[in-house]
């Protein structure tokens, strides 16, 4: 298979013959409020590789542009983009003055509320699921999805952004470790990340190959900015309370030297979810130096730091006591509310950049870029005491309203009733950090039995990359690249603050001797703060890729065929010697290596002028995440048994329609992911039999060779009504499912001091994957977006420069996480039975155990969202302000949750949920209620 | 416009396909396993009660004593003395609903039985087969005897003995498995407890 890549890759490159006519074309563009010249708008003629910059007169020429009909676009951020087409003949072409608009929904760009990821697992995963291509592009359906449904987790296609590209001057940002972007690298640079190109499904990009959901390209070269200054200030009641922002843009001086500076903060004591704090500080620089023609070099440094309280997802039970705002994850502390669960982004990125222009039709893009820094997340731990958490499940009313003595329900008892009554958590809501500082200094030893620490991660990343754009012949475009990436990713346990205590012993307490050490090359160690303990790995990476891509561009036709090469090799290296696998945690693991290749093509036929036809279709493998590699990564070097590429396949058609009033798109898409493996890792109760109920075990479980199916269509409309009135209606109606029953293993750490007990020797790797075999998940509802949205607004823009807009939203289809482990054969099992024989349960009523495991689906729910802004010219400045209600009557929504994870089984869940008031119920979160925004600015 | 009928044709398959695949909430399947043949944990019946469950038959074939039904820790049995029974000779069966061997291949029996204060060992329990018994008339009936682990008189007390894995795959047709419990109100007035019956395959 390797073979026939690369014969594709290099076969295809057939010399082509220059051999054409060409003639001046040039243009003049000014503001339309000030008609004053602009200078660095961007002109390209599309479907060539010529582009040209506007001077400081505002004047872009094309030297030699090939004879023939084209479209010229003019765009310059925050203008909206005005599309030509012209004719060129013999003759030299003065287009005359292009007036661009200031582009409204830029402003709105700013309003857009950070998701930020629903803090599922435990496992330190560093992304954000946000919905990540949800930026503002010229789609209607993609406006909509962004503006109006991104705020209930909306995702297009159903797709996870690890099936996106996001870029930073074509430099790769998903992380190797789980295939997401990080988007709070960059949060809050907004103005010096607003160039941006995006495509949607597996259209084709100019950088990269990409994969099903789309790409975003963000370029920071520093002449590409329109000179000038901007400072905003906003107000919100989202994640963060305020922001101020300010941005310069110095345009290219006569020594060839441009650059672009940028700097925000973004901070709230209280976000919108209780004891949930924000503060972000965010800077940018950019510095370009032209050397000649042919030659630029540019140098970008960004540095975003984020650290924010995360929330807690909560039971119905304690919603219904505390309200939808509540978050278990905080306590008082000397007067101020204290979150134990921060998330700390710090990761800087430095990218040098190369542009060489080697002839008139070929442009070469080489870039260096080293990304390091630290992600932490904050949680507290406990030896031998009791556990915490507020919401642990004794200190409920449900542990007592839904008790069993043996067979006999006495959940309703007199007794009962009155416990749940004077319910721990009744009066204790909140993490009490006086308490566990007053346990530590209890303790004989001075040992702290409670202690704050975060699980970090500490990335270093080199890339280095180069994208060829060159013009083969009249019709044909060639783009190449090759990238290569090099990861070290640093994990480990790092003590925060021993709350009062002297020191922290660095011991598992479930397990004795030997096997409770983290580290037997240093055992029994005494941890003080900024130590590292617990488990201590690198996480290796080297990836390379390669892709070329043909693009055909007739009158009638456009269509286009790529191809993709790419090799991964990861590996992880133990820097502790764990005492349940003293010889196979420390050292390096086995190199495993995936080699992936990708086909994929399309055409666009042009019926008319004015109506397009746009077919893609894509085949591809994909290496699986780091993460999903090692299923118990945090303490051996084990790889998943049977991991393997996942394979993907994708179509979509669309039919469009380009007139002057009217802009529509209906696209039907259909897609499979095969062989998908994905590991979670978290803390839950009772998972395995015999380790008490009250253990608070942390788990790791590896779900194999999932299949997924994402169908559905896509419908955008655009309509002028008149040129003060547009009406645009969008919808989607989508059905995203697991296409088969896929296979569930867990890990048991206890497994491993069983089967060495009392053997002198350790035995070489003890097997802990316990495996429950399929799990019948064939149908059920991919969790955690709304399958179907719908949308009807209206936007009226005044010619003096105010506008106000107003939509309707209408959200349905949104399920739950399910369990695989409660849906393998093990759910009828009866663990009880004395025979040992794995026998079900002897009184299953089908029905009822249908309805147990039928997939809860939330509440559709409609969302109602106004905006407006109005912006004046002052002594040649721009002042403007934008605002924006989102969700404008309150409406309360799920936007996800998941089943717990326990090792339930037919009569535990039967019981607990026929109980009426389930111990261990779904965890839910909750969407924004009505919030605000409101952005004043001023350019100059 | 060929093409454009070309169009209208994809558009057309691709909403067919669509349509055709759509799946309802319930289209899901439960896990996959084998259901018991017949299983009975005597988890239902109140402590120290007459057994009486649809299809059970529960005979009293000398003297009037009946097996009953006992909750201990939570956990539900079927019991069978003749302490105080003040009956010279009693004879308590316990016969399960009909079972039907014919719907499977390979059938295999599991149950346990404790003892209390069986001193002699003429106050005997026995497992038995019947593939005739018509529900009502016991003694009528033909009725085999099973081959399984029971305990003895030196058996620890309440302590509940395993069977054995007993192969039923010889007999075709309605079964019913019964406990027969002998013994009298003076010197054979021992205890028998039945729990966790499992026909499986």
């Amino acid at each position: 298979m390797k073979k026939l890549v690369f014969s594709i890759l290099f076969v295809l490159q057939v010399v082509f013959a220059f051999a054409q006519q060409s003639s001046l074309v040039k243009g003049k563009v000014v503001d339309s409020k000030t008609q004053k010249p602009l200078q660095n708008v961007v002109a390209t003629l599309r479907n060539t590789t010529l582009t040209a910059l506007t001077n400081s007169d505002g004047v872009f020429v094309f030297e030699n542009a090939p004879h023939g009909s084209h479209i010229l676009e003019v765009s310059s951020t925050g203008y909206s983009r005005q599309i030509l087409s012209i004719d060129v003949a013999d003759q030299p072409l003065d287009l005359g003055v292009v007036v661009l608009e200031e582009d409204i929904t830029s402003e709105q760009q700013l309003s857009l509320i950070t998701i930020t990821e629903n803090d599922l697992g435990d496992d330190n995963s560093g992304s954000e699921s946000t919905s990540g291509l949800l930026q503002a592009t010229r789609d209607a359906f993609q406006q909509s999805a962004a503006f109006n449904w991104g705020q209930a987790r909306f995702r297009i296609r159903g797709l996870d952004n690890e099936y996106g590209t996001t870029m930073i001057n074509g430099i790769v940002m998903n992380k190797v470790y789980d295939g997401r972007p990080q988007w709070s690298n960059w949060g809050g640079l907004n103005d010096a990340t607003r160039n941006q190109e995006f495509t949607m499904g597996s259209a084709p990009s100019d950088y990269t190959f990409g994969g099903i959901l789309g790409t975003q390209e963000i370029n920071t070269r520093a002449s590409f900015y329109r000179p000038g200054s901007r400072i905003s200030f906003s107000g919100t009641n989202t994640n963060y309370s305020w922001r101020m922002m300010g941005t310069h843009a110095s345009g290219m001086n006569k020594d060839g030297i441009a650059y672009v500076i940028s700097a925000s903060r973004r901070w709230a004591e209280e976000g919108y979810f209780d004891g949930t704090d924000y503060s972000a500080n965010s800077l940018f620089a950019s510095i370009e130096k032209r050397f000649n023609d042919n030659h630029s070099l540019n140098f970008t440094a960004i540095y975003a730091q984020n650290s924010r309280g995360k929330n807690s997802p909560n039971t119905d039970e304690t919603t219904r006591i505390a309200g939808e705002k509540y978050n278990s994850y905080w306590g008082w502390q000397n007067g101020e509310k204290r979150n134990s669960r921060d998330k700390d982004v710090e990761e800087p990125i430095f990218m040098l950049s190369h542009y060489w222009k080697i002839t008139e039709k070929t442009n070469l893009n080489t870039n260096v870029s080293y990304q390091f820094g630290e992600i932490g997340n904050s949680r507290l731990d406990f030896q031998n005491v009791n556990n915490p958490d507020p919401t642990y499940y004794r200190n409920l009313p449900s542990y007592y309203t839904s008790m069993y003595d043996g067979n006999t329900f006495i959940g309703n008892t007199e007794a009962n009733l009155l416990e749940a009554s004077r319910a721990r958590f009744l009066t204790n809501r909140q993490i009490n950090w006086d308490a566990m500082y007053a346990a530590n200094q209890r303790t004989e030893a001075g040992n702290s039995v409670y202690a704050l620490y975060e699980d970090r991660t500490d990335d270093k990343t080199w890339t280095a990359n180069s994208i060829l754009n060159t013009q083969l012949s009249d019709n044909i475009i060639l783009n190449a690249g090759a990238t290569y990436r090099k990861l070290k990713s640093h994990n480990f346990q790092n003590m925060l603050d021993l709350l009062g205590g002297q020191y922290f012993s660095d011991y598992d307490n479930f397990y004795t001797g030997d096997f409770a050490q983290s580290d037997l090359n240093n055992p029994n160690r005494q941890i003080g703060v900024g130590d590292t303990y617990g488990y201590n790995y690198n996480l290796l990476a080297d990836i390379a890729d390669a892709f070329t891509q043909f693009k055909f561009n007739y009158s009638k036709v456009d269509f286009y065929l790529a191809q993709s090469f790419s090799r991964s090799q990861y590996q992880r290296e133990g820097l502790y010697r764990n005492g349940l696998y003293a010889n196979n945690s420390f050292g390096k693991s086995d190199k495993i290596i995936f080699e992936n290749f990708g086909f994929k093509g399309g055409f666009t036929y042009k019926m008319t002028g004015r109506q397009l036809f746009d077919v893609n279709a894509i085949y591809m493998t994909k290496a699986p995440s780091l993460r999903n590699t090692f299923p118990n990564a945090r303490l051996n070097n084990l790889i998943v048994g049977d991991i393997d590429s996942e394979n993907i396949m994708s179509v979509d058609a669309s039919y469009i329609i380009r007139a002057p009033k009217l802009k529509a798109r209906l696209t039907g898409f259909y897609s499979t992911i095969k062989n998908a493996t994905e590991t979670s890792f978290f803390f839950a109760e009772g998972v395995f039999e015999g380790d008490g109920s009250d253990a608070n075990a942390f788990v790791a479980e590896t779900v194999t060779n999932i299949n997924k199916k994402n169908m559905g269509v896509e419908l955008g409309i655009e309509y002028q009504i008149i040129p003060t009135l547009k009406f645009t209606a969008t919808g989607t109606y989508g059905q995203y499912t697991y296409d088969n029953n896929p296979n569930v293993s867990i890990n048991n750490d206890a497994l491993a001091a069983l089967v060495q007990e009392g053997s002198a020797t350790s035995v070489g790797a003890p097997n802990t994957q316990v495996n429950f075999g399929q799990a019948s998940l064939k149908n059920y509802r991919l969790p955690g977006m709304p399958q179907q949205a719908y949308s009807v607004g209206l936007e009226y823009r005044d010619p003096h420069f105010w506008w106000i807009g107003a939509n309707a939203n209408y959200l349905a289809s949104n399920y739950l996480d399910v369990s695989a482990l409660l849906r393998t054969s093990n759910f009828f099992e009866n663990s009880a039975d004395p025979y040992g024989l794995d026998l079900p349960f002897s009184d299953i009523d089908r029905e009822n155990a249908r309805k147990l495991l039928k997939q809860e689906k939330f509440d559709d729910f409609y969302l109602v969202n106004l905006t407006g802004g109005k912006s004046w010219r002052i002594d040649g400045k721009t002042v403007g302000f934008f605002a924006s209600i989102n969700n404008v009557f309150d409406q309360t929504y799920k936007t996800g949750g998941f089943e717990q994870a326990r090792n339930a089984n037919y009569q535990e869940l039967n019981r607990d949920v026929s109980s009426g008031t389930p111990a261990f119920a779904p965890r839910y979160f909750y969407g924004y209620g009505r919030t605000y925004f409101v952005n004043l600015y001023i350019n100059f | 416009m060929k093409i454009n009928k070309l169009t209208t044709l994809l558009f057309a398959s691709l909403s067919m396909g669509i349509l055709s695949s759509c799946v309802n909430d319930d289209d899901t399947n439960l896990p996959e396993y084998t259901p018991l043949i017949f299983g009975e944990n005597f988890s239902e019946g109140a402590d120290n009660t007459l057994f009486e469950k649809e299809g059970w038959t529960n005979f009293a074939e000398a003297g009037t004593v009946r097996w009953t039904n006992q909750v201990f820790s939570g956990n539900g049995y079927a019991e069978f003395t003749t302490f105080q029974s003040g009956q010279a000779s009693n004879i308590g069966w316990l016969i399960t609903p009909s079972i039907n061997l014919d719907a499977q291949e390979g059938e295999k029996l599991v149950f346990q039985v404790a003892q209390a204060f069986v001193d002699n060992a003429a106050n005997t329990i026995e497992v038995l087969i019947s593939t005739d018994y018509d529900g009502t008339n016991v003694t009528a009936a033909t009725w085999q005897s099973l081959n399984a682990t029971l305990p003895t008189v030196n058996s620890v007390r309440y302590e509940f003995i395993k069977s054995g894995v007993i192969d039923l795959s010889r007999y075709t047709g309605t079964a019913h498995i019964a406990f027969k419990v002998k013994g009298n109100g003076t010197t054979l007035d021992g205890t028998y407890q039945v729990d966790n019956i499992r026909v499986y395959n």
